[in-house]
């Protein structure tokens, strides 16, 4: 055998040696929203917590040179992930890494498709894909193959057109801030829409329409740190959600499992959380425009100040919103990425084999 | 978690126990849980005026279901106004909370688990006022929510409560139906019956002048008839718009004594209109 052989089998080792002492890294490739919260990144930042209180060396990669982060709505305990700006010219990888990159980055699946780590796309939003990728391309000219993904139809999407990319699902969970007490409710509709003036087609003609209901309150919540966001959810009776092109509709959940009464604007395409055979589940009230939408407000706040809220509602939000734990989320991933080091290793094992055969050839 | 709803009373002034009134009694009284004690507050001279005492109870017992030990006549001779037959029956308890039912309203099915529910989570709070039905007594027209303003934006400065501030500039509340703890009523003072139509809105001044914490239950728990000939709504719109001023500037100057003053502090005397001025 040769010197060069050997030295390439003694490397293959340690980088398996990294993966068994789990010394290896794993990547998380993320957006800076500047402190604005984001469902999505919050679904990377708990895989990233998840990998790290599982034993891993996780980063997470950025471009900014003014990185803002996610601690004024996270919190600390995402806030203090090692982070790392991809320009600082320090990053290095290695076989045994793993870097994972959200289907937003074209440009980053592109420029890193000669590294040597394995690569996986983290796919939550099929139409960022058909957003962000460059005419006459697909994600195998980048030597993407492999994705993890929040929801089937997501992944059904993304196999019509790349049907080459091998997709697993990793449900996301519901924070355990989000919940419920026995403190009774103040009459209060949260507003959660991410174009201002929806929330004006939602207020103002209601009033109008609705004069004896002039002292229902509509509260805005946008970019508010989780735990308050958690807790203004809580407080409210009702909690209107105008967000037709969410992907998931983090949202939506998180106000079922706060016990308060979730109007939800029918999405685009379908949720993971609508499939089945019951399209629209009746853990929600559901409303396709504004026009009827007041008309329904009217008729769950009556509803709600009567106590006359179907028990339904509940019944079905609680059953839909168990489904989304952190104890699924975590086995999901971890089985994932496991079973991604796994075959990593026997890759490199497989490659000792075949550098050792050409040697006794 | 706060305190419970250890003891709740239901007081219904009636000063005039009349055909139709009792018929109306009868059907306020059977709105009231059957686990809580009912105070009947009226005046000797109402009660001779109707049925004779044993028929008067047994109607009631047909009327209301079972009535053992619950219902008690209060005959009081200190007046008949319905703020004197309110403080009367007030006067009998010790601790504990009440609340007023008038006797052309109802209590709805889900007042009183609201109140206890609500009662425990706010031990800070000394009224628990409900949102009410409004309806014309006369056709039974649904007329609008009431005591829903504290749920409106910036209305005070914390949703759900009505405090001195929002108080200096609205006063449109109904108390009845609501639930008063009786140690802090009993701190605060009884209702001035000489404040005619605005006893309530002084005694509101007064509560929250003691810093007492008034909170609005968010659910319909009280049915309210108005417009009844002879009730307060009825005199309210008789007077004249000087006389109501008058009264309204009287709660905000007299909500600082706990006690009602010399009668002629509250007598309206309409400025002598010259020929001139008229």
């Amino acid at each position: 055998m040769t010197e060069k052989d050997l030295k390439v089998i003694e490397n293959i080792n340690k980088e398996i040696e990294k993966i068994d002492k789990k010394e290896n890294r794993i990547y998380f490739f993320v957006i800076d929203t500047k402190g604005v919260p984001s469902g999505s990144l919050e679904y990377i930042y708990n895989l990233a917590l998840i990998a790290q209180e599982n034993g891993y060396n996780v980063t997470m990669l950025h471009t900014e040179d003014d990185f803002v982060g996610v601690s004024s709505w996270l919190g600390e305990k995402y806030a203090s992930l090692p982070h790392a700006n991809v320009n600082g010219g320090d990053i290095s990888t290695s076989p045994s890494d793993v870097l994972f990159i959200p289907e937003i980055f074209s440009q980053v699946m592109n420029q890193t498709r000669k590294l040597p780590c394995k690569r996986v796309v983290i796919l939550q939003n099929y139409d960022f894909v058909v957003e962000q990728m460059p005419f006459a391309a697909q994600w195998g000219d980048f030597g993407i193959m492999e994705g993890i993904t929040n929801s089937d139809y997501q992944a059904e999407e993304l196999n019509k057109s790349f049907p080459y990319v091998r997709l697993t699902k990793v449900t996301p969970y519901i924070s355990t801030i989000f919940g419920e007490t026995n403190e009774p409710k103040k009459m209060i509709i949260n507003v959660i829409a991410p174009n201002q003036s929806d929330i004006k087609r939602i207020v103002k003609p209601f009033y109008w329409k609705y004069p004896t209901m002039k002292w229902v309150s509509f509260r805005e919540l946008r970019d508010q740190p989780k735990e308050k966001f958690a807790e203004m959810l809580r407080e409210a009776a009702i909690t209107i959600i105008a967000d037709e092109t969410a992907s998931f509709c983090y949202s939506a959940l998180e106000a079922m499992k706060s016990g308060s009464v979730t109007m939800v604007k029918v999405p685009q395409n379908e949720l993971d959380w609508t499939a089945g055979d019951d399209q629209y589940p009746n853990c929600c009230v559901w409303f396709d425009n504004f026009d009827t939408l007041h008309a329904q407000i009217a008729s769950v706040v009556r509803s709600w100040i009567t106590d006359n809220m179907p028990a339904v509602l509940a019944e079905k939000a609680k059953e839909i919103t168990s489904a989304y734990t952190k104890e699924r989320t975590e086995k999901e991933f971890m089985d994932y990425l496991n079973g991604v080091l796994g075959s990593r290793k026997k890759e490199m094992n497989e490659l000792i084999l075949h550098v050792k055969s050409q040697n006794n050839e | 978690m706060g305190k419970k709803m250890d003891k709740l009373t239901v007081i219904i002034p009636v000063h005039d126990f009349s055909k139709n009134n009792f018929k109306l009694f009868c059907n306020a009284a059977k709105s009231v849980p059957e686990n809580l004690k009912i105070i009947v507050s009226t005046t000797e001279k109402a009660r001779k005026k109707t049925h004779s005492k044993p028929e008067d109870e047994v109607q009631i017992v047909e009327e209301v279901g079972s009535l053992d030990n619950r219902v008690e006549f209060l005959t009081t001779s200190t007046g008949s106004s319905f703020c004197e037959l309110v403080n009367a029956a007030v006067d009998t308890l010790e601790d504990g909370w009440f609340s007023i039912l008038e006797l052309d309203d109802t209590y709805t099915d889900i007042w009183y688990n609201n109140a206890k529910k609500y009662i425990e989570f706010k031990p800070e709070t000394s009224v628990f006022m409900v949102m009410e039905d409004i309806k014309d007594f006369n056709n039974g027209k649904y007329v609008g929510f009431g005591n829903a303003e504290a749920y409106a934006s910036a209305f005070s400065n914390e949703i759900g409560y009505i405090d001195n501030e929002c108080l200096q500039n609205y006063f449109d509340f109904y108390l009845t139906g609501s639930i008063f703890n009786v140690k802090d009523w009993k701190e605060v003072g009884g209702l001035k019956p000489l404040m005619k139509v605005t006893f309530w809105y002084e005694w509101m001044l007064r509560a929250t002048n003691k810093g007492k914490k008034i909170f609005v239950i968010p659910k319909v728990c009280y049915t309210h008839n108005m417009d009844r000939k002879g009730s307060y709504v009825d005199i309210y719109r008789k007077m004249s718009n000087d006389e109501i001023q008058f009264y309204f500037d009287l709660a905000k100057r007299e909500c600082f004594f706990k006690e009602q003053r010399e009668p002629e502090k509250y007598d309206y005397k309409p400025e002598e209109k010259t020929d001139k001025n008229s």
